[in-house]
C-alpha cells in the first residue's frame, strides 16, 4: 500500500502536469461578450421587508389572479376536432452533425482547412450573448462541433448545436437571431427564406471577432443548429448562403425519423 | 476591484485576466478536457462579470470566483457526464514537464478520477492542487466542512485503490480472462 504522503504527492504532480494558460482567442471572446453585457444589479426581496399580513394579502391576490387567466384561457381554446396529422419527428445524432458539416476538402476557394482551430466550440462563441447562452443552458444544449477554414484574409466557420428535440431547438435558434444584429455591423437580411426547417442570412460591413465585411447564415433542421459565418476581403455573403444550403440539404437527408420503435 | 464592481469595463479586463488562466487550470483538471475547460473559463468570466455587484467582500473574490467556475464545471460534467473525452486528451496537450509520475500511474490517475463523481473531483482539485483548507473548501462549495472531508477520503481512496490495482500481480491477466 502505497504511504498518504507518497500518494498525495504523487497526486500533486499529477495535477500540476497539464495546460495552465487560457488562450488569447478565448479570453477576447469572453471580454467581446462582457462588452455587450449589463452588470446585475444587488437584488432587494421586497417580501423580507413586508409583514405577515401583506404577504397573506398578495398571496391571495396572486391565487385570484391565476384563477381567472386559467379560466380565460380554457374558455378561448378551440374544440378539440382531431386537427391535421403531425408529421413523424425527424432527429440527428451529433455523429451525424459532424458528417453533414462541410468536411476538410471543401474549403471555400483560397481558404484551407484549420484542424487546430476545428471541433469542439463553445456556446458562448457561437450565441456571442451571455444571456442566449444562458437560455441554451435551460433548453439543454448538447454537444457543439463546428469546422473552421482560413486563408487570403478570410475566416469562414460551420458550426452545429445539437438538442434534446426539435422544438428546443427552435427556440434556441429564435433566442439566437434576436441578439444576431448586435454582432454586426451594417447587418442586412439577405430574404433568404427556404433554408433547413427555420432560418435567417444576414450580410454586413463588418463583425466584431475581426471587423471585416462578410455573410452569416443561421438555420435549423430537426433538433440542430447551425451557425455559418464567412468574413474577409472579397467574401460573398451569397457563398456563405450556399455553404448553409448544402449543410440544410445533408442534414435534412441525415436526419431520421424518430419515435417510440426507434 | 471597486472599480470593476461599479462597471469599469477596462477595470474588470485586469481583473479577469489576472484570474482567467487560472480559471482554466482548475476547470482543466476537474473536467479533463481541454474544450470544455475553456468553454467553463469563458462562461466564468461573463457570469462573475454579471454578478459582480453581488459580492460583498472583496477580499473573498478568488474563492466566490472558484464557486462560480464549479458550478459551472459540474453543470457540464453533468451533460457530458464525463464519457466523450478521450483518456489521452490532456496528455497530448501537455508539454511533458517531469517524469515524477511515472505513465502507468498518470493512466491509472487519469482513469481513477474519470471515475469520480464532479463533488469529488472538485475537492480533490481545490484541495490538492489550490492547496485549500477544508474549512475554505466547505466554504466554495457550500457543504459543511464534514461532508468536504468524507468527500475527499472517498475520493482519494478510489483513485488509491485505481493506482493499486494496476500493480496488483496478475492483475492484468485476471481481468481479461
Amino acid at each position: 500500500m502505497t504511504p498518504n504522503s507518497d500518494f498525495d504527492g504523487l497526486l500533486e504532480d499529477w495535477l500540476d502536469d497539464g495546460p495552465l494558460i487560457l488562450s488569447d482567442r478565448a479570453f477576447q471572446n469572453a471580454m467581446a461578450i462582457v462588452d455587450r453585457t449589463p452588470q446585475r444589479w444587488k437584488w432587494r426581496v421586497p417580501w423580507l421587508h413586508q409583514s405577515p399580513a401583506e404577504i397573506m394579502a398578495w398571496g391571495a391576490a396572486s391565487v385570484v389572479v391565476v384563477i381567472i387567466a386559467a379560466g380565460l384561457v380554457v374558455a378561448t381554446l378551440p374544440p378539440s376536432t382531431g386537427g391535421p396529422p403531425i408529421a413523424a419527428p425527424r432527429e440527428l445524432t451529433i455523429e451525424q452533425l459532424r458528417e453533414v458539416l462541410p468536411q476538410p476538402d471543401e474549403a471555400p476557394p483560397g481558404t484551407l482547412y484549420t484542424e487546430q482551430l476545428s471541433g469542439t466550440i463553445s456556446l458562448s462563441t457561437i450565441a456571442g450573448d451571455a444571456d442566449v447562452v444562458l437560455r441554451w443552458y435551460e433548453l439543454g444544449a448538447g454537444e457543439t462541433w463546428h469546422t473552421i477554414f482560413q486563408g487570403g484574409g478570410q475566416d469562414w466557420g460551420a458550426a452545429a448545436v445539437h438538442w434534446p428535440d426539435a422544438d428546443a431547438a427552435s427556440q434556441a435558434l429564435t433566442a439566437h437571431i434576436e441578439v444576431l444584429p448586435d454582432q454586426f455591423t451594417g447587418e442586412r437580411d439577405l430574404g433568404i427564406v427556404d433554408l433547413g426547417d427555420e432560418g435567417v442570412c444576414l450580410d454586413y460591413t463588418a463583425n466584431d471577432m475581426f471587423g471585416t465585411p462578410g455573410g452569416v447564415c443561421v438555420f435549423r433542421v430537426a433538433n440542430a443548429t447551425f451557425f455559418v459565418p464567412g468574413s474577409g476581403a472579397g467574401v460573398e455573403p451569397q457563398a456563405v448562403v450556399e455553404m448553409a444550403r448544402t449543410i440544410a440539404t445533408r442534414a435534412a437527408a441525415t436526419a431520421t425519423e424518430s419515435g417510440p420503435d426507434q | 476591484m471597486i472599480q470593476a464592481q461599479s462597471g469599469d469595463r477596462a477595470a474588470f479586463n485586469e481583473l479577469a485576466a489576472g484570474i482567467g488562466d487560472r480559471l482554466f487550470a482548475v476547470a482543466c483538471r476537474i473536467l479533463r478536457d481541454p474544450d470544455l475547460a475553456e468553454d467553463a473559463a469563458q462562461q466564468t468570466i461573463i457570469t462573475i462579470w454579471r454578478n459582480l455587484r453581488q459580492l460583498r467582500d472583496p477580499d473573498r473574490f478568488e474563492a466566490w470566483a472558484y464557486q462560480a467556475l464549479i458550478r459551472d464545471c459540474h453543470r457540464r460534467a453533468r451533460r457530458a457526464r464525463f464519457q466523450s473525452a478521450d483518456v489521452n486528451e490532456m496528455e497530448l496537450r501537455d508539454s511533458a514537464r517531469d517524469m515524477a509520475v511515472t505513465v502507468a500511474d498518470r493512466d491509472q490517475l487519469e482513469r481513477g478520477f474519470r471515475r469520480l463523481t464532479p463533488d469529488q473531483r472538485s475537492v480533490i482539485v481545490l484541495r490538492h492542487y489550490l492547496g485549500y483548507t477544508l474549512t475554505q473548501i466547505a466554504d466554495i462549495v457550500g457543504t459543511p466542512v464534514g461532508t468536504v472531508g468524507s468527500r475527499l477520503h472517498a475520493a482519494k481512496r478510489a483513485l488509491r485503490a485505481a493506482l493499486e490495482a494496476d500493480t496488483r500481480p496478475g492483475h492484468r491477466k485476471d481481468a481479461s480472462a
